[in-house]
């Protein structure tokens, strides 16, 4: 690759870097996405654990729990905003017009949902740590920085879900991106290990990357979990990159063909 | 060197209606042109004729049905990042990031086509420069008057010296001397880079004006192309000195 080449490849991928980055700076209610609820959910359950008087291990598999799914708020939202920000200014022909490609506008949104969600993570283990005497960062920089890999990796399939969503089923699709979350509090088990759902619903959890993350984080503060959580959340990550950016080519596609861009335009 | 900036050979598009999008809606019947380079061609027809789905077509933002769609020589299916490396596109109902300001919504499109550093604030100033956007350069989107709209869309497209423009009605909705502003800087543009341009209007004068040949969309199908006398010829029998205006009466009977 020339250095030109480079050089328009970064520009292209850090412009929507710059666009979330601006919209966010411009908008006080989208950094509610990064503090905001993630402080509310840590207060909450971290009282309700003190009055419980819960011991440590169990606080680490909840307070990961609530850390986990406060990071990937943000940063799945950025992934989905790449599209929204489009569909909502009515703006997405002249973004597909111009000769840039899904890598350039994932990657690009992807890295400051990463941003976001890194100062969401420190805001949430500095909080912790002063209010609630826990610290997070116990577990060692190893497996934070994997759980964190884990988390980021998971907001960008959301993203990647939402996007294809958006473009199978139009604005009707844009509630998903506030609410697919919700789902996977429930089947990846952020507040208990998945053993204790019921079989269906167990077998789901462990087919997503996020569950294994979980798992791999709260051996760090010595509870049971399975071998190689790490690993075969890092194996399943792969299979979704590889199935979702597909997905996403094939809806871009469909919604060229069958006019949904346009109407989005309009 | 391609002597057509757009072919078109038999282009048909219906999209999906109804219940689950079973049925299809036509919109454009077997259309061909061919559109010299260099020139500012209009399309010209009445409201839901076709003419953004036939410009959304040869921008690649949507496929045809059948038929093939070139770009200076080049199938434009096929070579999707040829396309969006010589096209730009302008639309009289200019939309963008409503909370951007003038100077960043520029910044962003310089960055989408590859500029960064040096060459793109060079871009950026000279668009700014040339539509005479400087006084708004701080001002969000949401905040322009609906000309101002208007002089940043046209900016944009000019960010990346397309070799073909799409002007989507860019006067419409606009004050008569910031329709004649417009209409004089796309004219200079024209002269100046030699670009093609493709241009759909309402105004009949503007296209008359701008074009050096027009076609006109009835129904979804080409009902007449030619130049602006040519066409005026055809119905020089029935009006006496007729403008576009008679042409455009006359045809959509």
């Amino acid at each position: 690759m020339s250095f030109l080449n480079l050089s328009s490849e970064i520009a292209k991928t850090f412009a929507f870097t710059y666009r979330n980055v601006t919209m966010t700076k411009r908008n006080v209610f989208l950094l509610g996405d990064m503090l905001y609820w993630p402080f509310i959910a840590v207060l909450s359950i971290g009282f309700m654990l003190a009055y419980l008087q819960i011991g440590t291990r169990d606080a680490a598999v909840v307070l990961s729990g609530v850390v986990a799914m406060s990071v990937l708020q943000p940063c799945q939202l950025d992934v989905s905003y790449v599209l929204l920000f489009d569909m909502w200014s009515k703006s997405m022909k002249h973004t597909l017009v111009a000769p840039v490609g899904r890598r350039h506008y994932i990657v690009g949104a992807w890295l400051f949902g990463m941003f976001r969600g890194t100062v969401t993570f420190m805001a949430l283990v500095a909080l912790i740590r002063w209010l609630f005497k826990f610290d997070i960062l116990q577990a060692g920089i190893g497996p934070t920085i994997v759980f964190l890999s884990g988390l980021f990796l998971s907001g960008l399939f959301i993203g990647l879900l939402i996007i294809i969503l958006l473009y199978s089923f139009g604005m009707r699709a844009e509630i998903a991106a506030w609410s697919i979350v919700s789902v996977l509090m429930i089947v990846c088990g952020i507040y208990y290990p998945v053993e204790i759902l019921p079989p269906a619903a167990r077998m789901l959890g462990q087919a997503i990357p996020l569950t294994w993350f979980l798992d791999a984080f709260r051996q760090a503060f010595g509870l049971r979990g399975h071998e190689h959580a790490a690993l075969k959340g890092y194996a399943l990550s792969a299979v979704y990159m590889a199935g979702l950016y597909m997905l996403v080519m094939l809806s871009e596609k469909r919604a060229r063909r069958r006019g949904t861009i346009l109407k989005m335009s309009e | 060197m391609a002597e057509f900036a757009v072919q078109a050979q038999d282009v048909f598009k219906s999209y999906p209606t109804g219940f689950l999008g079973l049925k299809r809606k036509p919109v454009l019947n077997g259309v061909s042109l061919c559109v010299p380079r260099g020139t500012i061609y209009g399309i010209l027809g009445p409201n839901g004729t076709g003419k953004t789905t036939l410009l959304s077509l040869i921008a690649n933002l949507t496929y045809p049905d059948s038929g093939t769609i070139k770009i200076f020589g080049r199938d434009v299916r096929r070579n999707p990042e040829f396309v969006k490396r010589s096209i730009n596109i302008c639309s009289g109902n200019p939309n963008f990031l409503w909370s951007m300001s003038v100077a960043e919504n520029l910044t962003y499109y310089a960055m989408l086509y590859g500029y960064l550093g040096r060459e793109k604030r060079r871009r950026v100033e000279r668009v700014i420069d040339l539509m005479e956007l400087k006084a708004f350069r701080n001002t969000t989107f949401d905040s322009l008057s609906t000309g101002t709209k208007q002089r940043l869309a046209l900016a944009k497209a000019l960010l990346s010296d397309p070799a073909l423009l799409f002007l989507d009605e860019p006067t419409i909705g606009l004050d008569p001397d910031m329709a004649i502003k417009m209409r004089r800087i796309i004219r200079q543009v024209h002269e100046e880079q030699g670009m093609t341009i493709l241009l759909t209007s309402h105004y009949m004068k503007e296209v008359e004006e701008t074009c050096a040949r027009v076609a006109f969309l009835r129904g979804g199908e080409l009902a007449a192309e030619g130049t602006p006398d040519e066409l005026k010829e055809q119905v020089s029998f029935k009006v006496k000195d007729p403008t576009l205006e008679d042409v455009f009466l006359e045809l959509i009977q």
